[in-house]
């Protein structure tokens, strides 16, 4: 159960930009800096942030749509960042991506079965015979008719085609699938089909999850473990459970507090951690904490000093100067759950 | 939360028609809203429901043809705006009445600074001269909450984070001190942490003033926490209404209930966080195939007989909140 | 799952072509086009002769002896001459449109999917084309190829390809940074199945609005080296005619007039359609319908 499917250690992407002025040296955009996780066979590593933290740069790094800085890759022992050609093909087949734009991410001019049978065809796994058969069992798993194989994919709504984007991640039997904000491009009525979808199949198959939001809740509900980025670095990383009763990070915390609840409500919003300005942008981030200059709580040597990522606690890595075993620096606003008074 | 004073703004049956291709669709059918000075009504609903036409109604902006206003009138500061000269209508937006989109990027017009688009609505409508617009901008900027606002006036928005953008959507919004404020999904493209700093902002604003507010967004979350009064709307018509905290706490119409119940909520208790998610089956109907009976009936777990023949009549279950269900309605519900 | 969605699958092509024959003028061009392609090919097979034979006295006026369209300074008659010219113009313009398009495509194609150095290389090479005034051009291969209808039609095409490379390129560019392109890295597709299979299908609606009107430039094109004299001189064709008639304009118009017209039409024929299939396949005037 708790073998390691995925290793990222000290992920880095960045991008050189454009020279506007020729006379000023390349500016550098650190998109992600230095990402370490591991995720074990059959879980769901959860990664949240806001824009611009660098959570979907790190999903298409895995998948070699980016070029990685530097760092390692692993599935298991075979490190990816480093395969090339043929190797690399035959390596695409353990891992697939559910993209999160249910329109742009199908070919309009291919029909769905096509689509969902492309992978087969392409990776050519089992025998072409077989291939429409496990077209038809991938329909019905991802909740499809098998007749609607023969539509366009302009004739689905956003919900269906994320199920045909489910689908053709699901046929080359992979052991590890990316999901990016598969929900956040779809209408609320329709995300939590999707993701029970999502759920049930990556229990069903004992996939390795991984799990790109920027919506806290969906996170807590799809996850077993949850990263937090902030400007291309992972900030905490902790069991939900433990997350979810208490984050460490100011960061988390501040992030806890600012999404809205049904039960929450005005007495939420009241008590709410305000943080101030937006993110700042990852070309050239300030030396110290990136989190400082919007940090409550930072003292003179978060400006000087980056700190590390350490295990606070068992299980719980923070990247904080502040935390303290397992006290928070910043203290989560009282809970305004339904046990107080309606 | 309303007194008996007469509403701000108040619509009754309004229904709108779009024709094409020799067909007709009813977008909006029979809504009926008001909205009290200093009151926050929430709009919510799937996409393809009626939210941003309601808005875009009050304004007169519908796209004429293929859009037509076919009943109902909209009733504010005594006149209805349905039947006002054209003159007095474009008096009325952005004067009396401003509206803020999603997308603050495609609202804001890109080859003008931030300081001629705000001055642009001054010159316009109070008839103030470029110096005094200027002077009237840096005081709406400042009190949006942009710092060093005499840096930020003369940047175009592409230089502007899509938190600020927006902040300049709602200073060249309430510019006029308008009374009526509709916000269409204002933070629906924002982090989280800037989207508290907008709702802070709308509700600082609105205390001072005491402008009214439709806030149309999909979710609930924000509708606890910003809206005094919610609409929920399906497929054209206002299903549910009534006081927030009554209808967060006691849904009557099943889709009310769905929407509630199909997000994730941090505030769960965390054995919740491991079930699945209530799901709402389906999809939303095309308005063009909209059939006699109550259009939420083919997604409608509780769907009996009568629901698919004829549209339910709107009942009150308190006399401030009213649904539209034939399973619902009536104190015994 | 909903009920919906057992609606008609049609294919994007057939839904296209569907628009397309909703429009009055894209029939027009069509019905047109066909007259003129089923005269110039069927026509020779009736008629049987040779269209330089001297049928008559020459410059008879029109509507006066045996030739209906009246003959040529040479007593060579004209509407024969436009019947047999028609094939040789029309098939210098259709090859020389599909070498065109060819070259643009392979072009356009390589440096919008590449980009970087291959992109700056290709893209050169390109502006190097546009530059170059391109019927001179055009003159100097037919000079030194020697004037026959395989060549003129490739000088063209070599002369006119440009538009359509740029055209293709910015497809690219824009296709290529889709998701459904980056599904495509993710399964393991290869290069030439993404370039070929994925992203080119996708491109081409604009591309065969493009070559379509390339044919009409490319009937024009020929028509102006024969008028120069540079067309293959043992084929009769519309420019032919009006190049060997244009010293003798004034004493028989209708030498020149009839070929000028019959450019005119067919040139006016494929506008029609390429406007037509434009509105057909360009996804954002068909939402407006």
């Amino acid at each position: 159960m708790s073998q390691t499917l995925l290793t990222v250690s000290d992920l880095s992407v960045h991008f050189a930009r454009r020279r506007l002025n020729p006379l000023k040296p390349r500016e550098l955009v650190r998109a992600v800096d230095g990402v370490s996780f591991a995720l074990s066979r059959g879980t769901v590593l959860g990664i949240v942030g806001e824009s611009g933290s660098g959570k979907t740069t790190v999903a298409r790094a895995i998948l070699r749509l980016v070029p990685i800085t530097y760092g390692h890759v692993r599935i298991e022992d075979i490190d990816i960042a480093r395969l090339q050609g043929e190797e690399l093909r035959c390596m695409r087949r353990r891992l697939q991506y559910v993209f999160q734009d249910p329109y742009s991410s199908l070919n309009p001019r291919v029909r769905a079965g096509a689509i969902v049978r492309a992978p087969l065809d392409v990776m050519d796994i089992g025998a072409p015979s077989q291939r429409e058969a496990r077209v038809v069992e991938l329909f019905e798993a991802v909740g499809l008719r098998p007749e609607q194989r023969s539509l366009f994919p302009h004739q689905f709504s956003g919900g269906q085609r994320q199920r045909i984007n489910i689908a053709r991640a699901l046929a080359p039997e992979p052991e590890l699938l990316i999901c990016d904000e598969p929900v956040s491009a779809l209408d609320v009525a329709i995300r939590a089909q999707i993701l029970n979808l999502l759920r049930r199949l990556q229990r069903e198959r004992g996939i390795g999850l991984l799990f790109i939001s920027h919506d806290m809740a969906v996170v807590r509900h799809m996850a077993d473990e949850v990263a937090v980025m902030y400007l291309g670095q992972i900030v905490e990383r902790a069991p939900r459970k433990a997350f979810f009763a208490r984050a460490l990070h100011p960061y988390s915390v501040a992030l806890l507090s600012a999404v809205p609840t049904v039960r929450g409500g005005r007495r939420r919003a009241a008590r709410r951690i305000r943080l101030t300005g937006d993110p700042p942008s990852p070309i050239d981030p300030p030396p110290g904490c990136r989190f400082a200059p919007r940090c409550p709580v930072a003292e003179a040597r978060c400006r000087a000093r980056m700190p590390e990522l350490r295990e606070a606690s068992a299980g719980r890595w923070v990247r904080c100067h502040l935390v303290c075993a397992d006290r928070a620096p910043l203290q989560a606003p009282p809970s305004a759950a339904a046990h107080s008074e309606t | 939360m309303t007194t008996e004073r007469p509403p701000l703004l108040q619509i009754d049956g309004l229904s709108v028609d779009f024709e094409g291709g020799g067909r007709r669709a009813r977008v909006l059918n029979g809504v009926s809203l008001k909205v009290g000075a200093g009151e926050t009504l929430g709009i919510v609903g799937e996409s393809g429901c009626g939210k941003s036409m309601t808005a875009v109604a009050i304004l007169r902006l519908i796209p004429s043809p293929p859009g037509r206003i076919a009943a109902g009138r909209i009733l504010f500061g005594g006149e209805d705006l349905t039947r006002v000269s054209d003159a007095r209508i474009r008096d009325v937006r952005g004067h009396r009445i401003a509206m803020i989109f999603q997308e603050p990027m495609t609202s804001l017009n890109p080859v003008l600074t931030v300081g001629d688009q705000i001055g642009e609505v001054l010159i316009r409508h109070l008839r103030l001269g470029p110096k005094a617009a200027r002077e009237r901008s840096l005081r709406l900027l400042e009190a949006v909450g942009i710092p060093a606002p005499e840096q930020r006036i003369d940047v175009y928005p592409h230089q502007l984070s899509g938190g600020m953008r927006q902040r300049v959507m709602i200073a060249a919004a309430i510019a006029c001190e308008p009374s009526l404020l509709i916000a269409d999904e204002p933070t629906t493209a924002l982090d989280v942490t800037v989207q508290a700093q907008i709702f802070d902002l709308l509700r600082e604003l609105q205390s001072k003033t005491g402008m009214g507010l439709i806030l149309i967004t999909h979710d609930m979350g924000a509708i606890a926490e910003m809206a005094d009064r919610v609409a929920v709307m399906y497929a054209g018509r206002i299903v549910e209404e009534g006081a927030t905290q009554s209808i967060l706490d006691a849904p009557q119409h099943p889709y009310t209930r769905g929407l509630v119940a199909c997000v994730p909520d941090l505030d769960a208790a965390d054995g919740d966080a491991e079930a699945p998610l209530a799901e709402i089956a389906g999809v939303v109907p095309s308005v063009w195939e909209l059939r006699s009976g109550c259009p939420f009936a083919d997604r409608c777990p509780e769907v009996i007989d009568v629901c698919r023949h004829e549209m339910p009549q709107r009942t009150s279950v308190t006399p401030a909140h009213h649904v539209a269900c034939w399973c619902r309605g009536g104190p015994a519900a | 799952m909903s009920a919906e969605a057992t609606v008609r699958s049609e294919h994007p092509t057939r839904e296209a072509a569907r628009v397309f024959m909703r429009s009055p003028a894209a029939v027009g061009g069509l019905l047109l086009l066909a007259a003129i392609l089923a005269v110039a090919l069927a026509g020779p097979f009736v008629l049987n002769v040779d269209p330089f034979d001297i049928t008559a006295a020459p410059l008879t006026p029109p509507w006066t002896g045996d030739a209906l369209l009246g003959t040529d300074q040479q007593g060579r008659d004209v509407l024969i001459g436009l019947v047999y010219g028609g094939r040789a113009t029309l098939a210098v313009g259709a090859t020389a449109a599909l070498i065109s398009i060819l070259i643009g495509i392979a072009i356009g194609a390589l440096a919008g999917y590449f980009g970087g150095t291959i992109d700056e290389m290709l893209m050169r090479v390109t502006e190097f084309f546009q530059v170059l005034p391109a019927l001179l051009f055009a003159m100097v291969l037919v000079t030194l190829l020697s004037p026959s209808l395989p060549t003129v039609a490739l000088s063209i095409g070599a002369v006119s390809w440009t538009a359509t490379a740029r055209l293709t390129r910015a497809e690219f560019l824009k296709i290529k940074q889709l998701d459904f392109v980056a599904a495509e890295h993710v399964i393991g597709a290869g290069r030439n199945r993404i370039i070929w299979k994925v992203i080119l299908p996708n491109a081409l609606p604009p591309l065969i609005v493009s070559a379509t009107l390339a044919i009409g430039t490319a009937i024009l094109f020929e028509a102006s080296l024969s008028f120069l004299g540079l067309g293959d001189p043992n084929r009769m064709s519309w420019g032919l005619m009006i190049g060997s008639g244009r010293s003798y304009m004034l004493s028989c118009w209708w030498g020149v007039t009839f070929p000028g017209l019959m450019i005119f039409l067919s040139v006016l024929a494929i506008s029609l359609i390429g406007d037509g299939l434009n509105d057909a396949l360009n996804p954002k005037l068909r939402e407006r319908r």
